[in-house]
């Protein structure tokens, strides 16, 4: 084994990076072990998410397209998918906050790279995303919308989502680490969201205030993913929105990172 | 060959107060440029380790002797990879494996079984080498079917054979403890020191850290006495536990 000498802190943190991403299967363990953890002792199991889902959509849903005077065709795909990226985005940005905080005991006994800790989050986020798309499979299979080649695009979106998801993680757990409250700011931001972006109601329905969606990031991160499945191309700023906001939090993930990792053990 | 070398190695770490977390406070000490909550910037450091030079070889089982608070347990986790130095080198040639507390990374919400699969994987024992040793921990823990319930459910006893069966299947490198393994009643302490001298056995090198003479003379070939984050003397054993016995007299 190679000899651990102490270099600056900025070689130490990148080599935690790479250390854990060379170790993918440390945080794949951890991250399958968290996802069957939440199934232990419940009657349904992973069926639980899936049909309280279900049965959230199909409410909303009917009661939505009513509302806006849609069809239950046209409107179901959209809501569908719209909300099933919302709570992917929502439900990782709010434990984002928590990642070192809920691994703090495993931080303090075993010397293994904590991004590890980070790629076991959004591991972990993706399984269980993994779980509620069946809600969607359902939907388009009820409401079939237009498939074509473009609907491949949906898989570069996901990913470009995942990236900013964990650089932002990255930066929310650092954030939160040191000055506890952030967390609860983030709720509340995270609250009022999914009725400000185009999740319920489209983008066109603004009409001469479509500024609303546009500079709301979300909308972008959810579009890129969602158009492709409906069958539209997303808009060019959608892409160069999420571009911007991968760079954006990589950078500052990595940076805070690369400035504050050897203090996590103090913090915790 | 493994080994452990410092040289001249300095360690700080700050102390947080309450008000000091709270990030309502530090925007509004950015925006009134320091005014308001001025005393919450002024973190305090500890000076930890001060210009700590070591070398520890393939064989050696060194002691570290010295009060609370003189940094035996800073130098500890310094050396097991959990806190970086803030100056000097540090080159540690081997893996560690470091055991500051008997249930050190146990999750309480997992069942005993669980948890010694993920111990081990942590520990980097893989899980059909690990199942090799099911059988063995259940049996030496004494907790048998009790195994397939959360830890959480366990007494405090419980929780520690449970630990202590755990780590003493392992194949340390380099072994750091704090405090030796084995604690509870009477009958388990005979029990774990037995076991626990088989694993210290199979360590290439071992540091560790107590308060308890009778044990580092049984282990240990080398001892440092530490006090107020430096090493005030190394030597054997024997020199080293009586010239700090004849101090803090």
């Amino acid at each position: 084994m190679s000899p651990v000498i102490v270099h600056s802190a900025s070689t130490l943190a990148l080599r935690d990076i790479t250390g854990g991403c060379r170790q993918i299967g440390l945080a794949a363990f951890l991250a399958w072990d968290d996802v069957r953890q939440r199934y232990v002792r419940t009657m349904l199991g992973p069926l639980w998410i899936v049909l309280s889902t279900g049965v959230w959509f199909t409410a909303m849903g009917f009661v939505m397209a009513n509302l806006f005077g849609q069809s239950l065709d046209h409107y179901m795909p959209f809501m569908a998918s719209g909300l099933l990226m919302w709570m992917l985005i929502s439900s990782s940005i709010a434990e984002s906050s928590q990642v070192l905080i809920s691994s703090a005991s495993l931080i303090t006994s075993f010397p293994i790279p904590i991004f590890t800790h980070y790629l076991r989050f959004i591991m972990r986020n993706t399984i269980i995303f993994l779980h509620n798309i069946l809600i969607l499979v359902i939907v388009l299979a009820l409401f079939p919308p237009q498939l074509d080649a473009a609907t491949t695009l949906v898989v570069p979106g996901l990913l470009l989502d995942m990236i900013i998801l964990l650089g932002l993680a990255v930066a929310l757990s650092l954030i939160n680490l040191r000055y506890r409250d952030t967390n609860l700011a983030i709720a509340s931001a995270m609250q009022v969201l999914p009725f400000v972006t185009p999740i319920f109601w489209d983008k066109p329905m603004l009409q001469h205030r479509k500024w609303i969606a546009d500079i709301n990031p979300f909308y972008h991160m959810i579009e890129i993913v969602r158009a492709p499945i409906l069958g539209r191309a997303p808009e060019l700023l959608s892409w160069e929105v999420s571009g911007g906001m991968a760079v954006l939090f990589v950078v500052l993930g990595v940076t805070l990172f690369t400035r504050y990792r050897h203090r996590i053990i103090f913090w915790l | 060959m493994s080994r452990i070398s410092l040289d001249n190695v300095h360690v700080h770490y700050p102390v947080l107060n309450d008000h000091y977390l709270s990030l309502r406070r530090a925007m509004l000490r950015l925006v009134t440029g320091g005014r308001l909550y001025k005393q919450d910037a002024e973190m305090q450091l500890v000076h930890a380790l001060r210009g700590i030079s070591l070398t520890v070889e393939d064989g050696d089982r060194l002691a570290l002797v010295g009060r609370n608070g003189a940094g035996k347990s800073t130098l500890l986790k310094t050396i097991g990879g959990f806190i970086r130095p803030h100056s000097g080198d540090m080159s540690v040639e081997g893996r560690t494996t470091s055991l500051f507390n008997a249930n050190g990374g146990m999750d309480t919400e997992r069942t005993g079984l669980d948890n010694i699969f993920l111990m081990g994987r942590l520990y980097g024992v893989a899980r059909k080498d690990m199942e090799q040793h099911v059988a063995d921990i259940a049996e030496f823990s004494e907790l048998g079917r009790f195994l397939g319930l959360p830890v959480r459910s366990y007494s405090d006893g419980m929780k520690v054979r449970l630990g202590v069966a755990i780590v003493t299947c392992l194949h340390p490198d380099i072994l750091v403890l704090d405090e030796a393994i084995g604690a509870g009643d009477a009958h388990f302490i005979e029990k774990a020191t037995q076991r626990a001298q088989k694993l210290y056995a199979r360590a290439n090198i071992i540091v560790i850290a107590s308060h308890d003479p009778s044990i580092l003379r049984r282990l240990c070939n080398r001892a440092a006495w530490i006090d107020e984050g430096h090493i005030v003397r190394t030597g054997s054993v024997d020199e080293i536990v009586e010239a700090y016995t004849n101090a803090t007299v």
